[in-house]
């Protein structure tokens, strides 16, 4: 086989390989996994899709933070006004005083305004309820007009704003039970959707545009499929990436609980849990499928091994467990299918959670290896001399390590001065896993590119006089893939493995973010059984979803091997 | 002589590009280890004197920048104030650095060297491993062969299924569930700590192997797999290449066609992967030995590097380092060996 | 001396003090009792088996300690392991925490006077009208050698119990046979003064002995630089030293060179073998030290039948992992471990496999875990909005879930069974409401609409540093994380290396650490809050200071009398607890689990909460 045309060879690999024993089904399987990381906010969250409601608790601090903050906002039009009159363009420290409490302003503002828009949103639309805020508004809003237009003598007495504030806070108390007072309006709010970020939403619309493509013509296919793999990858990434909001994610729940919402009606996700929801007094909790994992309103444990425990007059009454509103009952066996751990969190949250981690830093790694490890190994074999040299030296020398060995010391290492440099650790590791493990590839597409560069054609359009790149980029570049995409899928793999082998031993992601190897370690400490099988399965089944789409790959490129 | 010559220089080399990697890497980890050195285990925390802190610093030379401290590492020459009357030292320590045979103290127990402590840890690390490799290679060759040779019988999926199963079963999972499944909270088979129990203080083989099962089979597992498939994919290549058949049409005798044809060439990719394969377990000994609690190589790794001791955990990547550089040395031989086209002249 | 804390002794926890007797364990017997937690065992009803020599004790350790030296090495490992294998002048009884004599005979405590031209006469000092009476005490070689009268007008200051004389136990001998001496003692204080010895950790401690000194071959005296409330429990944690192995300037040293210079004493010391190789006086004898664990036998070196010991040997396992230490004691591996994780406590009653061989108790010793705060961060300067993040700890989730009902709040880091202690104090409660009333107050409101607090532009978001790998922390600091997101304050946890943590604090590059705060059975608060301490690189990591504490910290220090420093260190307390520069946190139990093949196992407050050399076996 004298010239080896990519173009022609690989999508004839590509059908090979669909055709092949268990391809589907892998790929379905990993099809799955891979949209149980993609849609887990949309699976597993404990906000509602949406919700018909009278946000009462707000409303009420709305109404009461109002005077508060008008008073600020007053004392800050004041700063505002005295550091404009101490203006001097010649003094640089005039102007950024006035700048300063400008922005100062601005941000008073913006926290009226916000309460403002809150108290009428759920106000009750008659004139009467609304009026007087529109013309609160209006009256701060000309202030403020006034203060940008620097007519910062006129403004009038500030006493009388307030007191209007505190006239508010009598004619729009919320009706409470039997008293008189304003009748609140519902209204609909989307707190899940509103929750996610752009990178979440762009995977998850990539995701649903890839599988229509499937339909498509097998050439335009393998683009919109490379296209859409690209989009998703980064923005999967991005998404498990970026820093933990930090916010109770249960505020709707605990809200309606405790009467600060007063509900219509909501529609919550399958598993109405987030990732990170604490439920002190169902820790540790067995999967409430199984009888052992029963409990009574004390939290106490009806049967099995546990129930002497409750029986211990160690145990103060415990809190009664709450069963916020959403949530399968106390005992459905359908309230924590895997059970929940330490902090009482539900691991199947946690397990869907925690695949978008791994999966992201696997498959981000593998491209990573895949990338750098084609291009340098493609352009030293191509190439020779001083670049080759170099590269064969620093693949020699990165190869004289045990890779985990060097892999969880760098990770170790540099975990802390990422972070500090505000790197996500999880970015830090990716970056490790490729620095490490670009090498294997890059010697197995050195020596293909060895071999290529010495073909006919090769040297016939160098007769031609083409330049270089093009040489490089047209006819040597596609010919060197093979090995490279027969390796892809052990390669991404070994990340995956690499990625929990690291988080296990502690240096992987950002508490209390979940991954599959950082749910293990925290099960290792422990020694529950329900939470070290489903982490684990979860990274075996990925693995072997991938090892069997490889093997068939392997098998597809290579012709001998195909029968 | 010449390209003898060559080599050593080369693996000279290699050799220098290894232990700057591993100094680079451990001297750019934050915490510092003077801080380290007088900070106390417990919560209980007292002031520490700022002069001790500079006499640390300045003693270990961590004030200094960082080729000196590179150049010190390396030796043989000391270059603290102490070190040779050449380089302005007082010359009372004159030798010092990896060359000198000497890879330090430990920040944290002064009274430790860190040469011999890494080389007693190895005495318990390598035995482990070299079982592990044993192991695998006594496993996995015959099961690759004769997978390779029955390709597609049953015998060939079950088992392809089963090491594809290993290969992708993480090593610390596995090794939690043995300790669950056979330890004294399972079904009580097999101890689960360390390598000694504590009726056995000495002697007892049989103590020490009924500790090692479990170790072993974590370690080994995985290159089980990882050999297996590779012995498989050789064989079946070159049980039906042309020169195979070539034999058989000359009838020659099957069982030699297996032996002498096919059985020694599938072996070439195999011997490759010798110098590979220690590295993996080197590599997996640190979860091994964190998850069993035996105090190896891999454990001191980890808890070096959880404690900050800089030196230690260069010591050990460097080991570690030059372990691998002898395996693919090894390999490199024992291929040349086999190779056909080097012993026969031509096929 | 009267023991405050006698009366309450079972550090109060009412919750098994009311209940009956359980069907496993005997909780509810006196804390003093042995084998109270054992299951079969009452001592009301059953009388202890005689005890035995013999046999091979395992106990569970969690790390190795760096060395043996316990100048050098302060851990709680190496105390616990040096407990058997050295001694000290003193003792502590384990549940009063009076101090008896152990390597010392008898002792002596005496007062000084300082005359108005700075001479100083020492012994017991008797108030007599316009008069001193001075009253020599101790032998021998005292200067005086009868009492004598000083006029009050001579006397510049008094200054009591700053003067102790100690004899030695005789018959006592250092492993390798030496006998134990009075230099012994001396060269530890004499080491500690050497700068370069690594002894930081322990140097404080001797700072105010101005001076020591022989007086004979069993008696020596040390003088203390001011009257103090904690000077004995400094004489009584004395360690001595082998001034024939580490003293290369004494004349007993095989190798001695008096000319040797401190900096060549110091790294002597620091490098020496029998750092790791431990040389002691203690009833066992170090034989090996691997690195999976360390190993001692008995000797006899001259200690009564009752503090000799009763095991052959002792072993002192490593098992890093808590978990593993449960399996270790249900294979028998390991007969004792203080550290078993709270599921493993919980179901060992029910785990058969368990209960034939073990049983679990627990105790307490004086650890409290709390967060401290870095006051030098402006958002944290603010007593309000430290009060805030308190209020919104669920302190009391952690207690029922994490701990199962085992620890109890605290509001101060000291003993709580003491009268320095105010049991009254209620700990704040979980408040989340009243948090953000209290936030709104100071000034922080949600002014951009992303659910966190602001004020000047900047949201109220801190990082609170804990050790990576500590369970318990980073439960806390998860649950902490919500409950506070919940006050609309955004937490980072900064789960750690334990070095760049204590890099950190030091630095004070930090806002927030949750810590396990071990303190002695009686302390001194100055360390933590004394103005005089704040500044980088000292242990009053908050940077607190305010002068009436201080002042209160001077007074109470210098004040010997028990009830009056117990009120002072109680409105300390009051005073401290209102500043909130520590959320206090819980008092952590020390989980046991024991092997039934033990007896007369006693867990008691002080530290290390038990004492091995009583323990035997029976069988």
């Amino acid at each position: 086989m004298e010239r080896f045309d990519a173009a022609v060879a690989i999508p004839g690999a590509w059908s090979r390989w669909r055709a092949q024993r268990g391809v589907r089904f892998a790929l379905s399987v990993l099809a799955l996994v891979i949209s149980s990381a993609i849609f887990a906010p949309f699976l597993a969250s404990a906000r509602p899709y949406t919700l018909l409601a009278v946000d009462r608790g707000a409303y009420e601090t709305s109404l009461a933070e109002l005077e508060p903050l008008l008073r600020n906002w007053n004392a800050r039009l004041l700063d505002a006004a005295a550091a404009k009159a101490a203006l001097r363009d010649d003094d640089p420290r005039s102007v950024h005083a006035a700048w300063e409490t400008h922005a100062a302003l601005l941000r008073e503002v913006r926290a009226v305004e916000l309460r403002l828009s809150t108290l009428r949103r759920y106000a009750s639309s008659e004139r009467a309820a609304q009026v007087p805020l529109d013309a609160l508004d209006l009256r701060l809003r000309g202030w403020t007009d006034k203060v940008h237009a620097g007519e910062l003598d006129d403004l009038g007495p500030a006493s009388e704003v307030v007191a209007s504030a505190a006239a508010l806070r009598n004619s729009h108390r919320p009706r409470d039970g039997s008293s008189d007072g304003m009748r609140l309006r519902e209204r609909r709010s989307f707190p899940l959707l509103a929750d996610l970020s752009f990178c979440e939403w762009l995977a998850a619309l990539a995701w649903l545009a890839a599988l229509p493509a499937f339909a498509l013509r097998a050439r335009a296919r393998g683009w919109i499929a490379l296209g859409v793999l690209a989009v998703l990858l980064a923005s999967l990434c991005a998404a498990a990436f970026r820093a933990p909001s930090g916010l109770s994610t249960r505020e709707v729940k605990l809200g309606v609980a405790t009467g600060a919402i007063e509900l219509a009606s909501a529609w919550y996700p399958p598993i109405p849990f987030g990732p990170d929801e604490t439920r002190m007094s169902e820790a540790a909790r067995p999967p409430t499928w199984a009888s052992a994992a029963e409990i009574d309103e004390r939290g106490g444990y009806v049967r099995g091994p546990r129930a002497a425990q409750s029986t211990l007059e160690l145990v103060p009454s415990a809190r009664p467990v709450a069963v916020l509103p959403a949530e399968p009952s106390l005992n459905s066996p359908v309230r924590h299918l895997l059970g929940t751990d330490a902090l009482g969190r539900d691991v199947l949250a946690r397990v869907l959670w925690g695949g978008r981690a791994s999966l992201a830093v696997g498959l981000l790694s593998a491209s990573g290896v895949l990338f750098l490890g084609v291009l340098v190994g493609a352009l030293a074999g191509y190439l020779r001399g001083a670049f080759d040299a170099f590269a064969r030296a620093l693949i020699a020398i990165l190869q004289s390590f045990p890779p985990f060995f060097l892999m969880v010391t760098a990770a170790a290492i540099g975990a802390e001065r990422a972070a500090s440099a505000s790197l996500q650790p999880l970015a830090w590791v990716t970056l490790v896993i490729v620095a490490v493990g670009w090498t294997g590839i890059a010697r197995l597409v050195r020596a293909e590119a060895l071999r290529v560069r010495e073909l006919d054609y090769v040297r016939a359009v160098r007769a031609l006089g083409y330049s270089q790149g093009r040489i490089f980029f047209r006819h040597v570049l596609p010919n060197v893939l093979t090995p490279a995409l027969a390796a892809a899928a052990f390669v991404a793999i070994s990340a995956l493995l690499a990625e929990s082998s690291v988080s296990f031993l502690g240096f992987g992601v950002r508490l209390p973010d979940p991954s599959w190897g950082a749910l293990l370690q925290e099960a290792r400490a422990g020694s529950l059984a329900w939470l070290i099988a489903a982490p684990g399965l979860s990274i075996l089944v990925t693995c072997l979803a991938l090892a069997w789409l490889g093997d068939a790959a392997r098998d597809a490129l290579d012709p001998r091997e195909s029968r | 002589m010449r390209t003898l010559l060559l080599r050593s220089l080369r693996a000279c080399a290699t050799l220098l590009g290894l232990v700057a990697i591993a100094f680079v890497l451990l001297r750019l980890a934050p915490g510092d280890p003077a801080q380290l050195r007088f900070a106390s285990d417990d919560a209980v925390d007292s002031g520490a004197a700022a002069e001790a802190l500079v006499r640390f610093r300045s003693e270990h030379l961590l004030d200094r920048p960082l080729h000196v401290q590179f150049l010190h590492y390396l030796g043989p020459f000391d270059l603290s104030p102490a070190g040779h009357r050449l380089l302005g030292g007082s010359g009372s320590q004159p030798w010092g650095g990896l060359l000198a045979g000497d890879f330090g103290r430990e920040y944290l127990r002064p009274d430790v060297e860190i040469a011999p402590e890494v080389l007693r840890r190895l005495s318990v690390t390598l035995p482990l491993a070299l079982l592990s490799a044993l192991l695998a290679y006594a496993l996995a060759l015959p099961l690759g062969v004769w997978q390779g040779l029955r390709r597609s019988s049953a015998f060939d999926r079950w088992s392809r299924a089963l090491t594809l199963l290993a290969y992708c079963a993480p090593v610390f999972w596995v090794a939690l569930l043995l300790q669950e499944l056979l330890g004294p909270s399972g079904l009580d088979w097999l101890p689960i700590l360390g390598l000694r129990s504590r009726t056995a203080p000495s002697g007892g083989w049989g103590d020490l192997a009924a500790h090692a099962v479990l170790p072993i089979v974590c370690l080994s597992y995985a290159s089980i797999a990882t050999i297996s498939r590779q012995m498989r994919a050789a064989t079946a290549e070159i049980a039906s290449s042309d020169f195979v058949l070539a034999a058989r049409a000359r009838g020659v005798r099957e069982r030699a066609v297996i032996w002498r044809h096919i059985v020694r060439n599938a072996l070439v990719p195999a011997t490759t992967m010798v110098g590979q394969v220690l590295p993996w377990l080197v590599g997996g000994s640190v979860i091994v030995e964190t998850v069993f609690e035996i105090p190896g190589m891999g454990k001191y790794a980890l808890e070096s590097l959880q404690r900050r001791e800089y030196d230690a955990v260069a010591a050990c990547v460097i080991v570690t380092g030059v372990m691998t550089l002898a395996g693919l040395r090894l390999s490199d031989v024992l291929q040349s060996r086999l190779d056909p086209r080097v012993r026969d002249g031509a096929v | 001396m009267a023991l405050p804390w006698a009366s309450s002794c079972s550090p109060s926890e009412p919750a098994t003090e009311s209940s009956p007797p359980r069907t496993s364990g005997n909780a509810a017997l006196d804390a003093t009792a042995p084998d109270r937690f054992r299951p079969d065992f009452d001592p009301r009803r059953d009388a202890l088996p005689a005890p035995r020599r013999g046999g091979k004790v395992v106990i569970h350790v969690e790390a190795l300690p760096r060395q043996l030296n316990y100048l050098l090495d302060n851990s709680g490992v190496t105390r616990r392991i040096l407990q058997e294998l050295h001694g000290t002048l003193l003792e502590r009884d384990l549940f009063t925490g009076v101090h008896r004599p152990l390597l010392a005979d008898s002792w002596v405590v005496e007062d000084t006077l300082v005359l108005r031209d700075e001479r100083r006469l020492y012994g017991e000092l008797v108030e007599q009208g316009e008069r001193w009476l001075v009253v020599p005490r101790s032998t021998p070689s005292h200067e005086l050698s009868a009492a004598v009268e000083v006029p009050k007008a001579d006397v510049a200051r008094i200054e009591r119990g700053t003067v102790y004389t100690f004899r030695l136990r005789s018959g006592i001998h250092w492993h390798d046979g030496a006998p134990l001496r009075p230099e012994d003692f001396l060269l530890t204080w004499r080491l500690a003064r050497i700068p370069q010895v690594r002894c930081d950790e322990k140097r404080f401690e001797f700072e105010h002995i101005v001076h020591a000194e022989k007086l004979d071959e069993r008696s020596l005296r040390f003088f203390y630089d001011r009257q103090y409330f904690g000077a004995a429990a400094v004489f009584g944690a004395l360690t001595p030293l082998p001034t024939h192995i580490y003293d290369l300037r004494a004349p007993q040293h095989p190798n001695a060179r008096p000319e040797a210079t401190d900096e060549e004493l110091a790294r002597y010391v620091n490098e020496h073998p029998a750092n790791r190789n431990w040389i002691g006086v203690g009833p066992y004898r170090l034989v090996e030290f691997s690195d999976e664990y360390v190993e001692a036998e008995r000797v006899d070196m001259g200690w009564p039948s009752q503090d000799g010991g009763w095991f052959d040997s002792i072993r002192w396992r490593l098992i890093t992992d808590d978990a593993l230490a449960y399996r270790a004691l249900c294979a028998g591996e390991i007969d004792f471990t203080t550290r078993l994780l709270s599921d493993d406590f919980f179901r060992a009653n029910s785990d058969r496999e368990f209960t034939s061989r073990a049983y679990v108790g627990h105790f307490y010793t004086p650890r409290a875990s709390y967060i401290g705060w870095n006051l030098r961060r402006p958002q944290l300067a603010d007593a309000r909005v430290r009060t805030a993040l308190a209020l919104a700890t669920d302190w009391d989730g952690l207690v029922q879930s994490f701990y199962r009902g085992l620890a109890q709040r605290v509001t101060a880091e000291w003993f709580d069974g003491g009268l320095d202690y105010d049991r009254e104090l209620a700990p704040l409660p979980f408040d989340v409401e009243r948090a953000r009333a209290l936030l709104a107050e100071a000034g922080w409101y949600d002014r951009d609409g992303d659910g966190f607090v602001d004020r000047d532009g900047k949201p109220l978001s801190i990082e609170i540093l804990t050790q990576a790998g500590s369970r318990a922390g980073e439960v806390f600091l998860q649950r902490y994380q919500e409950t506070l997101a919940q006050a609309g304050v955004r937490l980072d946890i900064g789960a750690v290396a334990w070095p760049v943590l204590i890099e950190r604090v030091r630095e004070r590059e930090f806002d927030g650490v949750y810590k396990v705060w071990v303190v002695p059975i009686q302390s001194d608060p100055a360390q933590r809050w004394h103005s005089r301490e704040v500044g980088t690189g000292s242990a009053n990591e908050t940077s607190f200071s305010a002068p009436d504490v201080d002042r209160l910290i001077d007074v109470s220090a210098s004040e010997l009398d028990d009830a009056r420093r117990g009120a002072m260190c109680r409105e300390l307390q009051r005073r401290l607890y209102a500043e909130q520069a520590y959320n206090y946190g819980v008092k952590v139990p020390h989980r046991f689990g024991a092997s039934l093949r033990l007896r007369n196992v006693r867990v008691g407050p002080v530290d290390p909460g038990f004492r091995v050399r009583e323990w035997y076996f029976v069988d």
